[in-house]
């Protein structure tokens, strides 16, 4: 399946132990906080705890409109799971049920992971935007918008004391009703920046170089050019006074650096593979460094569906330790939750979350998903995963449903529905048939209908019924969503979109394309067609001669008569 | 059985392939919303019939040499060149093919496609006709005769003893003259006048020479 162009996003959360002591503050005694991309500051990965044994089963499964386009993970917080998603929304779902708590409309795509500190949701907007939303409630807080519209929607999100750093650098000092800029740098792209003992680490593509940042005030630390141009695109770790930075070079040969922290001095480096991008972030911990490896899918700029790895390297020498071949590219983070690696990967046939043996790579157990696995994170009550489709997915240990109200182990449903007329005309009678909507272990228990999606926010479903039917008073593009109900509670969704001309418009034969699972019907062959004259297209002309087929025919028997003629004839 | 010179067979299934294609996607695919797509079945059948009469012209064959008399013998052989049916129906096929994209690639009203439809018809089914006549037809110059010999379903022989022949004359119709052909017309006289046109023909200049050195 393709990948997005976009790198996955990441949420890095900076934590600074106070703002008069910003370089003293070793990285060990600050505390993880799961709400932020790879738990913690530096992007280390590593969570206590441990994840099920014997496997996962799926809780429940919440779908986003976002249709092929998702790119970012989840991140959990007392008890809600908060995305950002690329079909407009910031989503808050109750990490028990699934169900949607609140959806907050960014007004355009989301491609950021958000970061829940203080009772905020922050998250890379829009337009060139960053914004706070009140956790609880789903009401916007506060907008930063960036000089000269500079943010990037792939910004990634440092979190720290108030303070949040995006790549560019760029230091926001975050209130609760407001923020304003602090600092701005010169230099450090790409996705995101990592915290640690009051500096912040920006890899710059632009440059091929890794800059050091002081954290108060944005002062230069150190940099140290490494990699080729344009190589960045995962955002770096720091953990145990090492920089860990994966840049991708000529030929795309991937690397794994290991920088001292405080000089920027190269410890080691180690080859990973080759891959075009590099998405996911390393996770570290016990003398360990995890990476996955993405190689280029069979299409430019996508992911491989069929090869991918999981790499691990010793974080003192950089030895190689272990190598996990998975099902297709990762371009998810690894998570170490215990002695155990979490990661997703993409799929020829499925998308996977393994679990793996944190000291030789041994596969633990594996769950598939319908989609690629894009994203995840750890939870205190579970593991929630992203998927491309727009989904995300609450697991739990193999046989136990938690307090869910959804059964242990259902399999959401596969939501997809025809068109009768993708082109109709204004006034024209459209029929939309869910029938292909299929849920693998149960029946569909309710179909609902948005048959006027715009496309941006949630959308209103106001229809129901396996089949509908609509007319539409304006020309122009139409959008549909589908969103079916199994019946143990599991949702999926269906977009398409139908073009209604005018009666002074040509219709063509592209229709839009919705999610997947959304098949388009053919132009209707009897009805529809615009009349065409002989002398002009006003209606106004000889039946007979408007009749392209009897001319089509008296041409043709004309000419072969002659012929035939002609030749018995001869000369 | 002899098989017709010139592979009429192959050169006929080249013409008439692209028109029971182009017929059969347009009457299985319905690309147009505006066209029917029955358009493509007469189409398709255009391009079966010039498909079959190419298989039947090559097989048919031209006739066999006529008999020859005694103390006759055969001079010279000639075969009308395909340079005119050619450029007719390659002209022919290209107003075809605009008028397939006025009709199917525009809204225009049906008369623009109508007047190439008409023209390229017009000017293809010549060129096959011309085509497949020279393909059938041999002429025979003898030492005391012209013969012009001619089959597609019953054998046409038409023949000119030199010692009646009264007149001729070269000619070059407008393709001829820009395909770089002529005709040569020989007559007899009297009432009731049989002549033989050579037509398509190379150097006609030096084929009437001919001729004249035998009358």
């Amino acid at each position: 399946m393709r990948c997005s162009r976009r790198a996955v996003l990441g949420a890095a959360g900076a934590a600074v132990g106070g703002s008069l002591l910003p370089g003293t503050v070793p990285a060990r005694a600050q505390s993880a906080d799961p709400a932020q991309f790879q738990y913690g500051p530096g992007h280390a990965g590593y969570r206590s705890g441990s994840v099920p044994a014997d496997g996962v089963s799926t809780d429940w499964s919440f779908s986003t409109f976002a249709g092929l386009d998702q790119d970012t993970a989840p991140v959990a917080a007392d008890g809600t799971v908060y995305l950002g998603a690329t079909d407009g929304n910031v989503y808050a779902i109750d990490a028990a049920s699934g169900d949607r708590r609140w959806a907050f409309d960014a007004g355009g795509e989301v491609r950021s992971t958000p970061a829940v500190v203080s009772g905020q949701v922050c998250v890379g907007g829009p337009n060139g935007t960053f914004l706070a939303i009140d956790a609880a409630s789903g009401e916007q807080a506060w907008t930063f918008g960036f000089p000269e519209g500079k943010g990037s929607l792939n910004m990634r999100t440092t979190y720290v004391d108030k303070r949040i750093f995006l790549p560019g650098v760029f230091a926001i000092g975050a209130g609760a009703d407001d923020a304003g800029g602090l600092w701005r740098s010169d230099g450090g792209g790409g996705l995101g920046v990592a915290y640690a003992d009051g500096t912040v680490f920006a890899p710059d593509p632009d440059s091929n170089r890794v800059f050091a940042f002081g954290a108060r005030d944005g002062s230069p630390r150190w940099r140290k050019r490494i990699g080729a141009r344009n190589a960045y695109h995962a955002v770096p770790t720091v953990a145990g006074g090492q920089l860990y930075l994966v840049a991708v070079g000529r030929g795309g040969r991937t690397v794994l650096f290991a920088l001292d922290a405080a000089t920027g001095a190269l410890q080691w480096k180690a080859p990973i593979g080759t891959q075009e991008n590099a998405f996911s972030s390393p996770a570290v911990h016990e003398g360990t460094v995890v990476v996955g490896r993405a190689p280029t899918g069979a299409e430019e700029g996508s992911i491989s569906n069929t090869e991918g790895e999981v790499v691990a390297f010793d974080t003192g020498t950089g030895e190689e330790r272990w190598r996990a071949t998975t099902a297709g590219g990762v371009i998810d983070s690894p998570s170490i939750v215990g002695d155990t690696v979490v990661v997703g990967s993409h799929g020829e046939d499925a998308g996977r979350l393994y679990a793996l043996s944190l000291a030789d790579g041994t596969p633990r157990w594996t769950q598939e998903f319908r989609d690629d696995v894009v994203g995840h994170t750890v939870g205190a009550d579970g593991i929630y995963v992203t998927t491309q489709g727009g989904s995300v997915i609450g697991l739990s240990a193999a046989g136990g449903g938690g307090t869910t109200t959804t059964a242990p182990g259902n399999e959401p449903p596969d939501a997809g529905f025809s068109i009768s007329e993708g082109e109709p005309a204004v006034g024209q009678e459209v029929t939309f048939d869910a029938a292909e909507s299929t849920d693998p272990d149960g029946n569909i228990a309710r179909y609902e209908w948005d048959l006027t999606y715009d496309g941006s926010g949630t959308p209103t479903f106001e229809e129901a019924g396996r089949v509908v039917r609509a007319t539409y008073d304006d020309p122009g593009p139409v959008g549909q969503v589908l969103r079916v109900t199994d019946d143990d509670g599991a949702t999926d969704v269906a977009r398409g979109e139908v073009v209604v001309r005018d009666d002074g418009e040509t219709p063509t034969s592209e229709v839009s394309p919705g999610d997947p699972t959304t098949e388009t019907g053919t132009p209707d062959s009897g009805s529809g067609r615009r009349q065409r004259g002989f002398f002009t297209n006003d209606g106004g002309d000889s039946g007979a001669l408007s009749n392209v087929f009897n001319l089509t025919v008296l041409g043709f028997l004309l000419s072969v008569a002659g012929i035939i003629h002609q030749m018995i004839r001869g000369r | 059985m002899t098989v017709a010179r010139g592979l009429p067979a192959l050169w006929s299934t080249l013409l008439g392939v692209p028109f029971g294609v182009g017929g059969a996607y347009v009457y299985l695919t319905d690309p147009s919303t505006v066209v029917p797509r029955q358009v493509g079945l007469p189409v398709v059948a255009f391009g079966l019939f010039v498909i079959v009469v190419g298989l039947y012209i090559h097989f048919v064959a031209a006739p066999d040499p006529p008999t020859m008399r005694e103390g006759e013998e055969i001079v010279d052989t000639r075969n009308p060149a395909q340079r005119a049916a050619a450029a007719k129906t390659t002209v022919g096929f290209l107003f075809l093919l605009a008028t397939g994209y006025l009709l199917f690639f525009t809204f225009l009203p049906y008369v623009y496609p109508m007047v190439t439809f008409v023209a390229g018809l017009y000017l293809l089914s010549t060129g096959l006709h011309t085509y497949w006549t020279n393909t059938l037809t041999t002429y025979y110059v003898t030492n005391q005769r012209l013969i012009k010999e001619y089959r597609f379903v019953s054998l046409v022989r038409q023949e000119l003893p030199f010692a009646k022949v009264r007149g001729v004359e070269e000619r070059k119709s407008v393709w001829e003259a820009v395909v770089g052909l002529g005709n040569v017309r020989v007559a007899s006289g009297g009432g009731g006048t049989l002549e033989i046109v050579i037509r398509n023909i190379y150097t006609p200049t030096d084929f009437a020479d001919e001729i004249r050195n035998l009358v």
